[in-house]
């Protein structure tokens, strides 16, 4: 049966009920997190597998170092970090970053609104999956997550340049697979 | 502060917030895992994953075991390769045996037969040593499992048919490169020998087997007990020796001398046992020990049905009892795995009917038979 999440229960009562052992509010901090956390698991593994490990890996922190949130900042945020730190654990094993030397801002002839009235989100999220993991790492926290160069280099351990090259390369790629979606769409509109 | 860029802003819009609904299995894992000491469990994937890494280990253990690969200490006087039409193998000449080693590579070998039906009449161990060929075409209908050794030998102990229409007897087709990445030199045909020395060992096999055997036994189906009376079985066994002597390369008959402890049950008294009147003293509610210990000879006969490291068998035959005058016969299917050159290990479950009715336990057995054999 599905879990009924009660929006009610503040992140206080949640936090307490949780550290007191008490599984009801366990399970209404899963219920309540796990969807977006798994979306954002999603935006750094390519791999669905991959990413329910992240998100298991992620909760089992969350419950085990509960006692350890401050309450100064949301829970969703603070639950957010841990996804994201995890996502980069995995990362870290697994990719190797250097700086692209020649790369160039990529300019988009289309206006937000006109990209995002005419691709979906899950064909954004493929456009992402297609990225390699580096690109779509730095990408990803410094896009998406908002975090800053020199944020971006301390967490992966690489240089702030590199960050940079990556994300512009990044955004090339990503601005060529727009166009040539949009240009699809406006073919496939002509062609009606 | 991050910068104000549009493709920024489109995937952020977008997928900052996107939720996707994961799998009910994460939340099972992630609470048994916190109960167990928050120790992650994995998703299925992984346990797919393992177990094909595990199926493929195994096998390629049974594989690497199976491939029967001898290689000769020196290289043996060879015969080129039967090609084309013909059947007559010729001698090459063994001086090519350098250049090969200096300056190719064996990439590729083939073998083809044109019984594939009777693969198993075919030399298991042939060994190709190639140096140069034009003969490499794309019109082989199987490629053949082979094994590299020092670059050079080539080992076809397990051979994989697909079949073959032609007229040839068997065929051999080594494909080799230059490791100075030159085209291999095609004035030369492919060749192929035969190795005396395993020739020799195949007709020389061994036809003696000493067996020690041991094979716990249950009785099975129903009890013929007296009215009144009920059965337990214990634990019964047999173990001893066998000797066996191959007739042909499959049939085997054997014999031996086994102890069996068959008869090890108890009989326990009926509730009527306890009544007890003026004119009838109680009789004794003790239960009734019967144990038969006996010596058998069996005679069995044994037909493999393969020839492999791994073989499978079938074996029937009776098994005469020389003190209490009961005996069986025998029914069994095994498997022997060869350990070493003349060691082996078996086990057969045995299916075993007694030929005379006791009347008070079940006519019928069940064993599993392991052994461990020596062949000479």
């Amino acid at each position: 049966m599905r879990f009924q999440v009660n929006h009610r229960v503040s992140e206080t009562e949640i936090v307490e009920g949780c550290l007191a052992g008490k599984k009801y509010y366990q399970d209404l901090l899963y219920h309540k997190y796990a969807s977006k956390m798994f979306g954002v698991c999603f935006r750094y593994s390519q791999d669905k597998y991959k990413a329910e490990d992240i998100l298991q890996e992620s909760f089992i922190k969350v419950f085990q170092s509960l006692d350890r949130f401050r309450k100064e900042g949301s829970l969703e945020g603070w639950i957010r970090r841990i996804v994201v730190n995890t996502s980069l654990e995995e990362h870290r094993k697994n990719v190797h970053m250097y700086p692209v030397s020649d790369f160039e801002e990529a300019v988009l002839e289309y206006s937000e609104e006109e990209v995002l009235s005419g691709i979906a989100a899950d064909e954004l999220m493929s456009m992402l999956d297609q990225l390699s993991p580096g690109y779509r790492t730095i990408f990803n926290l410094y896009a998406i997550e908002g975090y800053s160069h020199k944020e971006i280099a301390e967490m992966l351990g690489i240089s702030e340049g590199t960050s940079k090259s990556q994300l512009a390369r990044a955004r090339m790629l990503l601005k060529e697979m727009i166009v040539l979606r949009m240009a699809e769409g406006n073919e496939q509109y002509a062609g009606k | 502060m991050p910068e104000n860029n549009p493709i920024d802003n489109i995937f952020r819009k977008c997928l900052k917030d996107i939720e996707k609904n994961p799998p009910l299995t994460c939340h099972e894992n992630i609470f048994s895992a916190l109960k167990s000491g928050g120790k992650k469990k994995h998703s299925g994937i992984f346990y797919w994953a393992y177990g094909v890494a595990a199926l493929l280990a195994i096998s390629l253990y049974f594989y690497n075991f199976n491939s029967e690969i001898k290689i000769p200490k020196e290289a043996p006087a060879f015969y080129s390769g039967v090609l084309g039409n013909s059947k007559r193998p010729y001698f090459t000449n063994l001086e090519d045996k350098t250049a090969l080693d200096k300056d190719l590579q064996i990439v590729n070998a083939n073998r083809v037969f044109d019984q594939p039906n009777k693969i198993e009449s075919v030399e298991k161990n042939i060994f190709a040593y190639g140096f140069t060929t034009n003969f490499l075409n794309n019109k082989s209908t199987f490629q053949d499992q082979f094994f590299y050794k020092n670059n050079n030998w080539i080992d076809f102990s397990k051979p994989r048919i697909v079949g073959y229409p032609d007229t040839l007897k068997e065929k051999i087709e080594v494909q080799v490169t230059s490791n100075k990445a030159k085209p291999a030199v095609t004035d030369a045909a492919p060749f192929v020998f035969n190795n005396e020395e395993l020739n020799q060992d195949e007709s020389q096999k061994a036809k003696w087997l000493l067996a020690s055997t041991f094979s716990p036994d249950i009785r099975i189906g129903q009890n013929s007990g007296q009215t009144g009376s009920t059965i337990q079985d214990q634990l019964a066994f047999s173990t001893g020796i066998r000797l066996g002597y191959s007739i042909g390369s499959r049939w085997t008959f054997q014999s031996g001398v086994l102890y069996a402890d068959r008869g090890n049950y108890q009989i326990l008294p009926d509730a009527r046992d306890n009544f007890s009147s003026s004119i009838y003293p109680a009789r004794s509610a003790q239960p009734v020990v019967q144990r038969s210990q006996l010596v058998d000879i069996p005679l069995v006969i044994r037909y493999d049905l393969n020839e492999s490291r791994l073989l499978y068998y079938l074996s029937a035959g009776i098994s005469a009892n020389i003190v209490g005058g009961n005996s069986s016969f025998l029914v069994s299917a095994g498997g022997e795995y060869r350990i070493k050159n003349k060691f082996s290990f078996s086990m057969e479950p045995t299916f075993r009917r007694f030929l005379v009715n006791t009347q008070v336990v079940s006519n019928s057995s069940l064993g599993l038979t392991t052994g461990l054999n020596y062949r000479f």
